[in-house]
C-alpha cells in the first residue's frame, strides 16, 4: 500500500493520486489539515482518530507536508501533529520520499550546491550582497540575475543593465543572491532512485515558470556522464525523489538548484507520456 | 582569527572571558550585530571563494578565520519588526538561508548547521531517542498523542510521567503533578542523579550534579563510544548529553544539544574544556579531533 500525505490542496499528490487509482494501486491519502487531535504513536504503528496504520504495511511513502506558519492555539496544535507525523515518516517508515530531514537541503540553495562533489556539472559564478550597492556588479561585462536564497519561491529577474542608475545605488538590507545570467536551455531533471527523466523547456522568459506563452516541453538526453552526476546528486543529497534545474550554455551544465519535493506533474502534463509517475509507483511498491 | 556567533548566554560569555585571558584574538558577533551592522560581499563560483564581512569599520575576511564558535541555532521574527508584516518571514528565511550557508562554508565551524537542526528534528525528543537507541543509549519510555483523553488515561494510570506540550527537548525533568489541556507527549520519569557529558571533537568530560557540588564522572570506554558516535551520527562536533544515573548505575539519556552549557561542568573540568575549545577554534592540530 502506498502512502501519500500532504495537503489536500497540493497538485502533485492529486495529479499521482489519480495515476494510482486509474493503476488499481492501494493508496491512502492523509490529509494534514485533518490531524487535530487525532495522532497517536505505538511501537508499530500510528493511530488517527480510529484508524490503525501498521509502519510495515506501506512499501512506499510520497511525503508532501508542507509546514505551517501561524500563531494561533488552533494551528499550534495542527503544528504538532504534523510535528509527529514528520516524526513518523522520517523514522518510522521505511521508504519514503523524502524524509524530512533530508527535505531541507534546498533552505539554503546555496549551501546545498557549493557542497556537492561535481565533476562535469559547474556552479553559476554567484555574488551575495547586503547591505552594500550592487555598483559592483555593473564594473564587469557579466550579466546578472537575482534571486532567493531560501527555499522560498522568488521570481527570477535580470539585474536590467538599462536601469543602470535607478539600480547601481540600491542596496538591501537582507542578503541577495545575484548569479551570473546565462543564456541557455532550460533542462529540468528528475530524479527517481537510479531512474532519470530529463525535461527542457524553451522559453524566451528568464522564469520560464512563469512564461505563459510559447514555452515549448521536451524529453531531453542528457549525456550519461551528465545523468550520471545528476543522479550521484540525488544520492549525495540522500534525496531519492528530487527535481535538479540545470541550464546548458555553450557545451557546459550548470546546476541552480536541487528540488527535494518537486512539482514534477507541471512537467510530466507536458509530455506525451508518463515516465516520471511509473517511475514514482516503481520506487513506492519497491 | 575565531570568530564568534554570540548568543549572549553565560556559558559563552565565559568562554569569551577564557580566551581574553589567554589575549587570544577574536571577533565576536550576536545576531542583532549580524542583521544590522554587517555588510556583506560574498563570491563564489567554480574555483572561487571570496567573503568580506565589514563590521564596523572592522574587515573579517574569512580566509583568515581559523575556526567559527556558532551559538545562533535559529533568528526569531522579532528581528524583523522594521519590516512591513508580509515581508518579515521571507526576510527572516533569507538571512537563515545565508547563515546556513556562510556558517557551513566557514573553516572549521564549530557547530555545523546540519539537515536535523533545521528541520528541527534535532530539537525534537522523539528523533532523538530513536536515534540514541540504535546506538545502544537507555532512553526513557514515552507516549504522544494530540487525544488529550488518551494521554489522560495514560498519565492517571501510571503517574510517574514528565508532561510536555509539545515534541520540544526540555532541560525540566521534574515529575509532573498534573496536566494541562494541551499535553501531548509524556515522557518516564527516571529517578536519579543528572549527569553531564561535555563533548569536543572525541575529548569528553563528565559531571555529576550532587546538588550545590558538581564533581567529575567517570563514565566507562562504552559511555565514551556511545557518546562521540552518537554526536557523530547528528553530524556536531561539540555536544553536551544530559543523562539521569540511577541508584542501580544505569544511565538513562535525556537530552542531546548542539549548543552546550559548559557552566553545568565541574570547574576542574571547565578549563580543560575551554583549552580544547580554543584549540580546536584556532585549528591547533595539537587537538584530538
Amino acid at each position: 500500500m502506498i502512502l501519500l500525505v500532504g495537503s489536500s490542496s497540493d497538485r502533485v499528490l492529486k495529479y499521482f493520486g489519480h495515476f494510482l487509482i486509474k493503476k488499481n494501486k492501494e493508496v491512502v491519502f492523509l490529509n494534514q489539515a485533518n490531524l487535530l487531535n487525532k495522532i497517536q504513536i505505538y511501537d508499530n504503528h500510528f493511530s488517527i482518530g480510529s484508524q490503525k496504520y501498521f509502519f510495515n504495511e506501506f512499501t512506499g511513502v510520497l511525503n508532501r507536508i508542507v509546514a505551517l506558519n501561524s500563531q494561533n492555539q488552533y494551528s499550534q496544535r495542527i503544528h504538532n501533529a504534523l510535528k509527529i507525523l514528520s516524526y513518523v515518516t522520517s523514522m518510522e517508515i521505511a521508504n519514503v520520499l523524502n524524509p524530512l530531514r533530508y527535505s531541507v537541503t534546498n533552505d539554503s540553495k546555496l549551501y546545498q550546491i557549493t557542497n556537492l562533489k561535481l565533476e562535469h556539472i559547474a556552479i553559476p559564478t554567484s555574488t551575495v550582497l547586503a547591505k552594500t550597492n550592487i555598483f559592483s556588479l555593473f564594473q564587469t561585462k557579466v550579466r546578472y540575475i537575482f534571486k532567493s536564497l531560501s527555499s522560498i519561491r522568488s521570481i527570477v529577474k535580470e539585474l536590467d543593465p538599462c536601469n543602470y542608475n535607478q539600480q547601481a545605488n540600491h542596496s538591501s538590507d537582507e542578503p541577495v543572491l545575484f548569479q551570473e545570467l546565462l543564456h541557455g536551455l532550460n533542462i529540468r531533471v528528475h530524479i527517481i532512485k537510479n531512474e532519470c527523466v530529463a525535461v527542457s523547456i524553451q522559453s524566451s522568459k528568464i522564469d520560464y515558470r512563469y512564461d505563459y506563452g510559447d514555452r515549448k516541453f521536451q524529453e531531453y538526453k542528457l549525456p550519461l556522464v551528465i545523468k550520471a552526476e545528476c543522479i550521484s546528486i540525488a544520492k549525495q543529497l540522500k534525496l531519492n525523489f528530487c527535481g535538479i534545474d540545470l541550464i546548458k550554455a555553450q557545451d557546459t551544465y550548470y546546476i541552480f538548484e536541487v528540488n527535494p519535493s518537486p512539482g514534477y506533474s507541471f512537467y510530466e502534463q507536458n509530455l506525451p507520456d508518463n515516465k516520471i509517475s511509473y517511475a514514482l509507483m516503481k520506487a513506492l511498491i519497491r | 582569527m575565531i570568530l564568534i556567533f554570540n548568543d549572549n548566554h553565560q556559558s559563552t560569555l565565559s568562554f569569551l572571558s577564557y580566551l581574553d585571558k589567554l589575549n587570544l584574538k577574536y571577533l565576536s558577533l550576536t545576531i542583532d550585530n549580524i542583521i544590522d551592522d554587517v555588510i556583506i560581499k560574498d563570491e563564489i563560483g567554480n574555483n572561487l571563494k571570496k567573503c568580506i564581512w565589514l563590521f564596523k569599520k572592522q574587515k573579517v575576511d574569512f580566509s583568515t578565520i581559523t575556526g567559527l564558535y556558532n551559538r545562533i541555532a535559529f533568528i526569531g521574527m522579532d528581528k524583523f519588526n522594521d519590516f512591513i508584516e508580509e515581508d518579515r518571514s521571507y526576510v527572516q528565511s533569507e538571512w537563515w538561508a545565508y547563515l546556513i550557508f556562510r556558517i557551513n562554508d566557514s573553516n572549521n565551524p564549530c557547530n555545523k548547521i546540519t539537515n536535523e537542526m533545521i528541520s528541527g528534528l534535532l530539537y525534537q525528543f522523539p528523533f532523538l531517542y530513536k536515534e540514541a537507541q540504535n546506538i545502544g543509549f537507555t532512553v526513557p519510555k514515552y507516549h504522544i498523542s494530540t487525544c488529550y483523553s488518551s494521554i489522560s488515561q495514560i498519565f492517571e494510570n501510571n503517574g510517574r510521567f514528565i508532561a510536555r506540550n509539545n515534541l520540544y527537548n526540555s532541560n525540566d525533568f521534574r515529575l509532573s503533578q498534573s496536566l494541562d489541556k494541551d499535553s501531548m507527549a509524556l515522557i518516564e520519569h527516571v529517578e536519579g542523579r543528572p549527569i553531564f557529558i561535555h563533548i569536543i571533537g572525541e575529548q569528553l568530560w563528565g559531571t555529576v550534579d550532587i546538588g550545590i557540588n558538581k564533581k567529575i564522572f567517570q563514565g566507562g570506554d562504552t559511555i565514551k563510544y556511545q557518546s562521540i558516535a552518537l554526536i557523530k551520527k547528528l553530524g556536531l562536533s561539540i555536544a553536551e548529553l544530559i543523562f539521569k544515573l540511577t541508584d542501580e548505575g544505569n544511565l538513562v539519556l535525556y537530552n542531546v544539544s548542539a549548543f552546550p552549557n559548559w557552566l553545568r561542568s565541574a570547574q576542574d573540568n571547565l578549563d580543560q574544556i575551554y583549552n580544547a575549545l580554543a584549540l580546536r577554534l584556532l585549528n591547533d592540530n595539537n587537538t584530538c579531533r
